[in-house]
């Protein structure tokens, strides 16, 4: 026999730390961070714990220590008392046995995610979008009013995605009398697609408890009058699970897979952005699809765009490619990120964000 | 190579505190699957908890 079990040979070695597949460290500049995609946290580490877990992986505590001269023996027990207690790992003799998760990211759909923004001016034919979205494979749709709704007006939306193949619905929509907590439970009742409702201009901030089956309803005080309100880049936003991480390797954070048609009609990847595909009136969104350059944007990545690329949190972050540091720059990093990973260090926000202002402001 | 280990109590590796990962904004999120992920998995009343082979 010439070869022998997986574990045979291991009673005899050493145990050697290992991390659960599910959690995966990233390196910043000044510090690092363990993605924990199965728990949806993470958690900052020293960058000299980065390099432990990754240059020094599958060496024994001994060798580590030996390799640093006994030079931080009190830190490197730290370490791996820290890494037990937040459970990312586990001592093993058969680390061989627990390989790395398989980070490729795949899905059949040609669209997973579409925004449709809607103001007074807008003649959107929803049944036709809804219909096309659902071709795609489209399964989470964020709907933005900028202007005051009507319940009438939300669900002749909500009607046309009624039956289609979409998971989810985010509901943004202006304040108005109709509006109500009890109206807007109904309306989530009445369609178990919605999965959040934000009413934006409302006299005073309110947040509902969620629902039953997970929906919430918020009412903001702020004016979300156009596209400039996105774009933020906050760890409120961060999205730490797998499929993200996944997907944050090769493709964009934002604009993968995403299509989006703005309040005139106009089919682009983001509302925010100026380049349109052709107007959802005339040309359909497989069309709008094919056409040469709608997916340019989709592959710009984390680790291609300046300064993220040495940002611990590439990989959680829902990147922005519409408003950028440099304009002219593709690779620049978004304008709204306020977050310095050189000193790990974040600014305080800039005012108020464009496209958003407090009632009675002005703009 | 060697590199400094710095120590976990450094202020920089504490965790964020829940104030600090409030929205600063109007609070809606570029669109991702992952709320209908985090949904599915604490939700308690959905159809995937059920074996409906054996109900």
């Amino acid at each position: 026999m010439t070869t022998s079990e997986p574990g045979a040979a291991s009673a005899n070695r050493e145990p050697v730390f290992t991390l659960f597949a599910c959690c995966i460290p990233v390196q910043g500049a000044r510090r690092s961070v363990v993605c924990d995609l199965q728990r949806q946290s993470f958690q900052f580490i020293p960058n000299g714990l980065y390099e432990i877990l990754s240059e020094h992986a599958g060496k024994t505590v001994a060798e580590i220590k030996a390799i640093y001269g006994h030079e931080y023996d009190e830190e490197i027990d730290e370490y791996f008392a820290f890494l037990l207690h937040h459970e990312f790992g586990f001592w093993s003799s058969d680390p061989e046995r627990f390989p790395a998760l398989d980070l490729a990211w795949e899905t059949p759909e040609r669209i997973t995610n579409a925004i449709l923004d809607v103001d007074e001016g807008s003649r959107h034919d929803y049944g036709a979008i809804l219909r096309q979205l659902d071709d795609l494979g489209c399964k989470a749709l964020e709907v933005r009013c900028f202007h005051r709704c009507s319940l009438r007006e939300l669900r002749a939306i909500l009607e046309a995605a009624r039956h289609g193949r979409l998971r989810s619905i985010d509901l943004l929509a202006g304040h108005g009398p109709e509006l109500t907590p009890d109206a807007l439970e109904g309306l989530a009742r009445e369609h178990p697609r919605i999965s959040r409702i934000v009413v934006h201009s409302a006299p005073e901030r309110r947040q509902m408890p969620p629902l039953r089956t997970g929906v919430t309803i918020e009412y903001r005080t702020e004016v979300i009058d156009s596209p400039r309100c996105c774009g933020q880049i906050h760890p409120g936003y961060f999205v730490v699970d797998f499929e993200t991480f996944a997907e944050g390797q090769k493709h964009n954070t934002c604009l993968n897979r995403k299509l989006s048609v703005d309040a005139r009609g106009e089919i682009k990847n983001c509302p925010s952005m100026t380049r349109s595909f052709g107007n959802v009136r005339e040309v359909s969104l497989h069309s709008a699809l094919a056409q040469r350059d709608f997916a340019a944007l989709w592959s710009i990545n984390k680790d291609q765009i300046a300064i993220c690329r040495d940002c611990e949190f590439r990989y959680v972050c829902t990147d922005c490619r519409a408003y950028l540091r440099d304009a002219a720059d593709l690779y620049s990093k978004p304008s709204k990120c306020t977050y310095d990973p050189y000193t790990a260090e974040w600014q305080p926000p800039a005012d108020v964000p464009a496209g958003i202002h407090t009632k009675g402001a002005p703009e | 190579m060697k590199k400094r280990m710095e120590s976990l109590d450094d202020k920089l590796f504490r965790p964020l505190t829940a104030a600090q990962q409030q929205r600063i904004t109007a609070g809606f999120t570029p669109v991702t699957d992952t709320a209908i992920t985090l949904r599915e998995t604490y939700g308690e009343a959905h159809d995937y908890i059920r074996d409906g082979d054996n109900e």
